[in-house]
């Protein structure tokens, strides 16, 4: 498919430059004077301006500043809580699209005295090509100028309905900003070795190919985790799906310094087109060096004070939370997830008044995790594991992240890939689970057991649903969520599925759906009257559904799943 | 080192299986220097070669008293140089004053209010005082001209070279831009290529005539002129054994060459004696 749009775009460079070369005029045989002792480079200034004047007002870098803030909005826009980390990143990926209009907008403006005809003209001359060339990248100092007002209003806007965790991290949205200004040396660069329209375009195309084979985990040249360090050599590295400050492994400023080193490159190269007297060569060479420095400091492993306060992050995660006590419940969690704590309590509070007062004061942990499976930015799942650097990743085992304590361990708070908030919804129903006896399990991946068909799984949802604002609505939505087992709630393809231990079938969903339709303290009486019946592992959901009343699920029927694994003890 | 302005010994240039230039060899100095020829006869090449933007196959040039196949030696030549191609091309969308600004600064004028004050100056001179910021997609094709003109005439160029100048500019205009070339051709080198002869009878010291990359005349006006004295004849026939013949606005014949019957004599323009001599070598050429 590559291959196929390369050969495309190659065939669209090749008829532009037929369509709108000058037939008539002949190209000047002898162009601008090339590197000469007596250059007066104090004509770059002046020139720089006019060209920067012509570069900024082409309808190709007009288009792309138009979009810049729609890009930004799109990127950002859609999670309101998000933290700043993603939104840095974001930002310079946003400006990616501006930096492809500036490749043909810089293209365009140095390739205009051969597209016009006055190529001739011009080269008489004497500024020699190396000041022309110079002074078309400087203009790369106002297109970034312009890319950084329009990031810095978009996120002004933004931010009036935003929140963001964390600190605005200005060395990843940087990277955005070199990565316009290197556009116009690109531009430049082509127009002076391959001086025919098209190429510009051709030009863009190809840091597209380039920035999306380091996007792609499982792509040639490599299989790679999603945190694997060598994305750090494309011009832009997301954060991982992790999305925590604290495990992202970023040599923001390397990667500065990579990036500029990569600019500095491609203008040597641009200038070499003349010709590499000595000291370009030597600027080259240097050039080169702090690329290749850049480049590999950015691929070594973090520190070992680093190293060892991450892995105390997600193997002792009680150290790095704040953790609060109220009578029998304990809540703990992170900075980044201390927004989630009073809706725990809401629903935990919630679940308590419908249990029988022995059962409600009970002792509880409410302690965060990080997810199992989490999405990166097309959504698709990957192992937590793949989002930490391999260094790190080495270092701990699941048992250490996920540990067996049998504490709740809220997972995501929203459908997939940021789909529509459910209010802790699914931590409700946890802390129904733990209210039932139902096992706890450390994350989604541990499925201990299949509660299909025990009246103890229709108390866990009915409670968890009946203690969360709109619950009904939001069982009801799960229930017609895709599966791949028919007649179970699975989540197939969810990025990030909620951290529930026991299987639950769709038919018992269905029957608390009917619970959740009559008066939620008949319903509470009725389950308080029979508690250790309900709670008993042979006690099946018809059998609930008789005692409060309602004509129980018929077994068998399509929707009712009576295996799925071992029964829950 | 030579003292004249141009020095060409043995150029040769080739476009494929056409040869352009074959082996010519001149010399010019200040004043105004025409060249005459027909299409193809070379003059476009070499004026490109004197303004540095063509290099010779073979042979020794020299402008300015420096060499332009090397850089330092071209960049010296374009800092005293001023080049109107027969071609121009064009910034349709920048005004005439912004166009011939930024040539200017590609002239190296980089003190800002003394540049502006030039480009004010060279297109006043131009008689586009009025327009400078009309958009030269707004303009005539002569007024385009005349900015190209113009920016030829930034820092006062010790060496002019002019492909075609006058093409498309109106009369008025053209006595304006005599003028104007006279004056500088005063203490500098003015090399004009032109297909029309009163603009070179009108300014021009010296004039060369080329036809298929050789010179076939160098001399002054008066001289190429004289080449038809006694060959140039008004009658009310066309006489077909004339050499050149066409009706004139007044209904009589004008003759070059042989006498024909009840024709008169008449004073012979640099037009005939070109049409003459171009005549003459085609006629050498095909006997040949």
């Amino acid at each position: 498919m590559a291959i196929l749009v390369l050969a495309v775009v190659v065939g669209i460079a090749f008829w532009l430059n037929r369509r709108y070369s000058e037939p008539g005029a002949a190209p000047a045989e002898v162009g601008a004077v090339g590197w000469a002792a007596a250059m007066r480079w104090t004509t770059v200034r002046p020139l720089a301006r006019a060209d920067a004047g012509r570069l900024l007002r082409h309808p190709s870098f007009l288009v792309g500043a138009v979009l810049t803030p729609l890009m930004i909005v799109a990127a950002i826009g859609g999670e309101p809580d998000s933290s700043w980390l993603r939104a840095s990143t974001s930002i310079a990926l946003a400006l990616v699209p501006l930096g492809w209009a500036t490749i043909i907008a810089a293209n365009l403006v140095a390739l205009r005295p051969r597209r016009t005809g006055a190529d001739e003209l011009l080269s008489a001359a004497p500024s020699p090509q190396p000041v022309r060339s110079v002074a078309l990248m400087l203009s790369a100092i106002p297109a970034a100028t312009v890319a950084a007002v329009l990031a810095a209003g978009t996120m002004v806007f933004v931010g009036r309905s935003h929140h963001f965790s964390g600190s605005f991290l200005a060395a990843e949205a940087a990277a955005g900003l070199l990565i316009v200004a290197g556009s116009v040396v690109v531009g430049v660069g082509v127009a002076r070795w391959l001086p025919h329209l098209g190429f510009g375009i051709l030009a863009a195309a190809a840091t597209a190919v380039i920035q999306a084979r380091f996007f792609e985990l499982d792509a040639w040249p490599w299989h790679r985790s999603q945190a694997d360090p060598l994305r750090f050599l494309a011009f832009l590295a997301e954060p991982t799906s992790v999305d925590l400050p604290v495990l992202e492994v970023r040599h923001a400023g390397w990667h500065l310094a990579y990036l500029a080193g990569l600019v500095l490159v491609m203008a040597g190269v641009a200038l070499a087109r003349n010709g590499v007297p000595r000291p370009l060569g030597a600027l080259l060479g240097a050039t080169v060096v702090v690329t290749a420095a850049a480049g590999w400091a950015q691929l070594r492993p973090p520190g070992e004070e680093r190293m060892a306060e991450m892995i105390s992050y997600i193997t002792d995660p009680v150290s790095h939370q704040t953790c609060t006590q109220d009578a029998t419940v304990r809540y703990c969690a992170p900075p980044e997830e201390a927004g989630r704590v009073a809706d725990w309590r809401d629903r935990v509070t919630g679940v308590q008044a419908l249990l029988p007062p022995p059962v409600a004061a009970r002792t509880l942990r409410v302690t965060y995790r990080p997810p199992t499976v989490i999405g990166n930015s097309d959504c698709a799942p990957q192992p937590f594991f793949d989002g930490l650097h391999p260094a790190v990743a080495d270092k701990v085992a699941a048992a250490d992240v996920w540990p067996d304590d049998g504490a709740v361990h809220p997972g995501t708070p929203r459908f997939p890939c940021g789909g529509s908030l459910t209010q802790e919804f699914f931590t409700a129903v946890q802390v129904g689970a733990w209210a039932v006896d139902l096992p706890p399990s450390p994350h989604h991946l541990d499925v201990r057991c299949s509660a299909t068909g025990q009246a103890r799984a229709v108390a866990a949802l009915w409670l968890g649903a009946a203690a969360t604002p709109d619950g009904a609505q939001t069982l009801r939505a799960l229930v017609a969520e895709p599966t791949d087992v028919p007649g179970l709630l699975t989540f197939a393809g969810w990025n990030d599925p909620p951290m529930w231990g026991v299987r639950f079938a769709a038919a018992d969903a269905e029957l608390a759906l009917r619970l959740l339709e009559m008066p939620k303290e008949q319903v509470a009486e009725a389950l308080a009257g029979a508690w250790d019946e309900v709670v008993a592992p042979a006690t099946t959901s018809a059998e609930l559904a008789r005692l409060v009343g309602l004509t129980p699920p018929v077994a068998g029927a399509p929707g009712h799943r009576t295996g799925a694994g071992p029964a829950c003890p | 080192m030579s003292t004249a302005t141009i020095q060409l010994d043995g150029i040769t240039k080739s476009y494929g299986s056409v040869k352009a230039l074959d082996s010519l060899s001149l010399s010019i100095g200040p004043g105004v220097t025409g060249f005459l020829g027909p299409n193809g006869a070379g003059k476009t090449t070499l004026l490109r070669m004197m303004a540095t933007v063509l290099a010779p196959d073979s042979g020794r040039m020299e402008v300015l008293g420096s060499d332009p196949q090397r850089n330092e030696g071209r960049l010296a030549i374009r800092r005293r140089l001023g080049y109107f191609p027969q071609e121009p091309g064009y910034y349709l969308n920048l005004s005439a004053f912004a166009f011939v600004d930024y040539i200017a600064i590609l002239k190296e004028h980089t003190d800002r209010a003394a540049r502006r004050a030039e480009v004010r100056r060279v297109l006043e001179l131009v008689d586009l005082g009025d327009v400078l910021h009309k958009k030269l997609k707004a303009m005539s094709g002569g007024m385009r001209r005349r900015v190209i003109v113009a920016q030829a005439l930034l820092g006062r160029p010790e060496l002019l070279v002019l492909d075609e100048p006058t093409v498309g500019i109106d009369p008025e205009q053209r006595l304006r831009f005599r003028e104007v070339v006279s004056r500088i051709a005063e203490d500098h080198t003015v090399v004009l290529s032109t297909h029309q002869t009163e603009d070179v009878a009108a300014m021009c010291q010296r004039v060369v005539v080329m036809d298929k990359g050789r010179v076939r005349f160098d001399g002054t006006t008066d001289e190429l002129a004289a080449h038809a004295s006694g060959r140039v004849w008004s009658a009310a026939e066309a006489d077909p054994s004339a050499r050149l013949s066409w009706r004139t606005g007044t209904g009589q014949h004008r003759l070059i060459g042989d006498p024909p019957a009840g024709s008169q004599l008449v004073e012979p323009t640099l037009e005939d004696a070109y049409l003459l001599l171009i005549g003459h070598t085609t006629a050498a050429a095909q006997g040949a």
